[in-house]
């Protein structure tokens, strides 16, 4: 059951991050930074069962795999610019926030430009042809 | 670690070097006077290495690096030996002078920086640490060179605070002579229950009287065996650090093995210091003859201390003339008072008279 | 295969960098901290015992840790071989040649270059009032120093590993 392996290690973090906190706090972060990497190194075989099946699903509907990718990769930017703009909230710089957000949408857009390109060329040619005078 | 090469000890040093550095260094021992802080051995490579004289390399290091090429080849011109010269005196804007026996010599204008590099040398950059030797216009160097100053002095309430900024700079050139009180101390023994008679040396200045007590202290410390005489406990008051020559309490003269030492201490205070607390057998000091002398020379009569101290005087009737001088007379306390003059040369013998005004050598 | 390896790598240097920034902000405060007690030290050397600058610096300097010993070891070693130059140029030198080693910034080397204004020179109470003056602004500094660690040590530690997945997540 891996959920109790994950469970326990979420227990276990927390608990030594209260006792650290007290000695050496500066280690405190990077004790969180470590848990939070333990666990997400769990939950990787997880994520990539699930990016096989999107994989073949994405296959038998005939949808160019590089689109299914860039979408993914686009939440996990999405993801990691809304973690790192909450720290930096925290932090007390809501200006650098701002501009954290600002640079993920960009990159978004960057990433996503091919896949809106791809989109509007099925939309004209959808389209009747000669839709003239 | 920014590594550097060290041209002085010809090896590789980090920073962290510097520690090593200082504990390398022996502690000065007390027996033979610490010659120099740490200074001379590091900056030796930066001195004209031609210079061969040795108090002439325990001088350089405090002059500003500028001076000493120029001094040294000076000395070496003129062949000029520790016993020639007096005195070296720097003086802002003015010729740098030294005072030799047979005249002076003038070289060519010392700069404001100069000067005020020497004083930085010379005082470890601490002027702070110097305080009182500033405000009485003198400091001692390692070596026992004696530095006077003069500038504009600052007053505060009056009294001289301090001198800021200092535009002259003379350094007496320490020349202790050894032995000069070899013949005197046969006359100044006496028995059992005092082996040292108390004794004054009377003298018009330059007559030597200071040097004579200082030998003299040195061989009531050292002792004598060929007179049957014991090293004995002295204590010396030096007001103006002029017999011993103390840098930072430590003597620099050879005052001799059992001597203590009050460095600039007024004298009256610092006999009955001595008194209380250093049981001497002896009590030295230069230039006694004040009211508040009497008293403290008068308790050292009674513990049964001996004296040796100097005054002003030309002759025995000079004695009269002053009034401390007339009392301590009249009470008997010196049983030895020994006249020189310093004519043919410092040092010179008058005469010898015991505590009734006879002659006796 | 190779993919992999390189993105380990962009991490890795990536989070270095943030956790290295994380740990100099939070080594600021403590070196504050040890050049106040050595300041403390000095006064207590040049008040009590009126001793000359180096053997004092060389005291301050052996009653705090590394990196701040360093600081007034080289000043008295320096002092030691000096060549007729004042205190104060020689503090400031040492300082140059210090801070840049250091997790301090520039506004702290400007705090402790005020202690060179009559090092030496000045009468024992200017002296003494004058390391007084340093040591409080370096106390303000330090407590600055603590909160603004707190704060940021956070946003670069997780800055850096952020930056380097996102980079990876990007390039992949």
């Amino acid at each position: 059951m891996e959920i109790l392996q994950v469970v326990g290690v979420g227990i276990i973090a927390t608990v030594l991050l209260v006792i650290i906190r007290k000695q050496r706090p500066e280690l405190a972060v990077q004790l969180s930074i470590a848990a939070g990497v333990i666990l997400f190194l769990f939950i990787l075989t997880k994520i990539s069962a699930i990016l096989q099946v999107l994989d073949d699903l994405a296959h038998q509907a005939q949808i160019n795999r590089y689109y299914l990718t860039t979408l993914l990769k686009i939440v996990g930017v999405a993801y990691i610019a809304e973690f790192g703009a909450q720290i930096c909230r925290d932090a007390g710089e809501s200006a650098i926030a701002s501009k954290v957000e600002l640079a993920a949408k960009i990159i978004v857009m960057v990433m996503a430009l091919p896949i809106i390109l791809a989109l509007i060329e099925t939309l004209i040619n959808l389209l009747p042809q000669g839709g003239g005078p | 670690m920014r590594v550097t090469w060290d041209r002085q000890q010809k090896k590789l040093v980090s920073p962290t070097r510097p520690l090593q550095h200082i504990k390398e260094v022996p502690p000065p021992t007390p027996s033979q006077a610490p010659t120099q802080p740490q200074r001379e051995i590091q900056s030796k490579e930066q001195l004209i290495p031609a210079s061969a004289d040795l108090w002439l390399d325990k001088l350089l290091p405090y002059l500003a690096p500028a001076i000493r090429p120029l001094l040294v080849q000076t000395i070496k011109e003129k062949k000029l030996t520790p016993d020639s010269i007096s005195e070296i005196r720097l003086r802002v804007g003015r010729p740098l002078n030294i005072n030799c026996n047979n005249g002076d010599i003038l070289l060519r204008n010392v700069t404001a920086e100069e000067l005020l590099q020497t004083l930085h040398l010379m005082s470890e950059c601490s002027i702070y640490a110097f305080e009182e030797e500033f405000r009485q216009g003198y400091l001692t160097l390692p070596g026992g060179y004696r530095v006077g100053l003069a500038g504009r002095v600052v007053l505060e309430g009056g009294k001289v605070k301090t001198i800021h900024p200092v535009s002259s700079i003379n350094i007496r050139i320490a020349r202790q002579l050894k032995g000069i009180g070899d013949a005197f101390l046969p006359h100044l023994l006496g028995s059992e229950e005092s082996l040292f008679l108390s004794t004054l040396i009377l003298s018009p200045p330059g007559g030597g009287k200071t040097t004579l007590l200082r030998d003299l202290v040195r061989q009531l410390s050292l002792g004598r065996p060929d007179l049957a005489l014991p090293g004995m406990t002295v204590g010396l008051v030096d007001e103006r650090s002029e017999i011993a020559a103390s840098y930072r309490g430590i003597p620099q003269n050879d005052v001799g093995p059992r001597t203590d030492v009050l460095d600039g201490c007024p004298k009256s205070e610092g006999l009955l210091r001595l008194l209380r607390s250093l049981a001497p057998k002896v009590l030295a000091t230069d230039e006694i003859g004040r009211m508040d002398d009497v008293r403290a020379v008068e308790e050292a009569m009674h513990c049964g201390v001996s004296l040796l101290a100097t005054a002003h005087g030309h002759n025995y009737s000079d004695l009269d003339k002053r009034s401390g001088l007339r009392i301590m007379n009249q009470l008997g306390l010196f049983q030895r008072i020994i006249i020189l003059s310093p004519r043919p040369q410092p040092g010179t013998l008058v005469a010898i008279y015991n505590e009734i005004g006879e002659k006796i050598n | 295969m190779w993919k992999l390896m390189g993105s380990v790598i962009i991490i890795g240097a990536c989070s270095s960098v943030g956790l290295w920034m994380a740990s100099e902000l939070h080594r600021r405060p403590k070196i504050l901290a040890q050049l106040q007690s050595s300041l403390s030290g000095l006064a207590t050397e040049i008040s009590y015992g009126a001793i000359p600058l180096p053997q004092a610096m060389e005291q301050a300097g052996r009653i705090s840790g590394a990196p701040a010993d360093l600081l007034f070891q080289g000043m008295a070693y320096r002092l030691r071989q000096n060549q007729g130059s004042s205190a104060q140029e020689i503090w400031i030198k040492c300082l140059q040649d210090w801070l840049p080693r250091t997790a301090l910034n520039k506004k702290d080397g400007e705090e402790l270059e005020r202690l060179a204004l009559g090092l030496g020179t000045a009468p024992k109470e200017d002296q003494l009032r004058r390391i007084e003056e340093v040591k409080a602004r370096l106390a303000w500094l330090e407590k600055e120093a603590r909160e603004e660690g707190a704060r940021l040590a956070k946003v670069w530690s997780y800055g850096g590993i952020l930056t380097g997945s996102a980079i990876v997540l990007v390039l992949w």
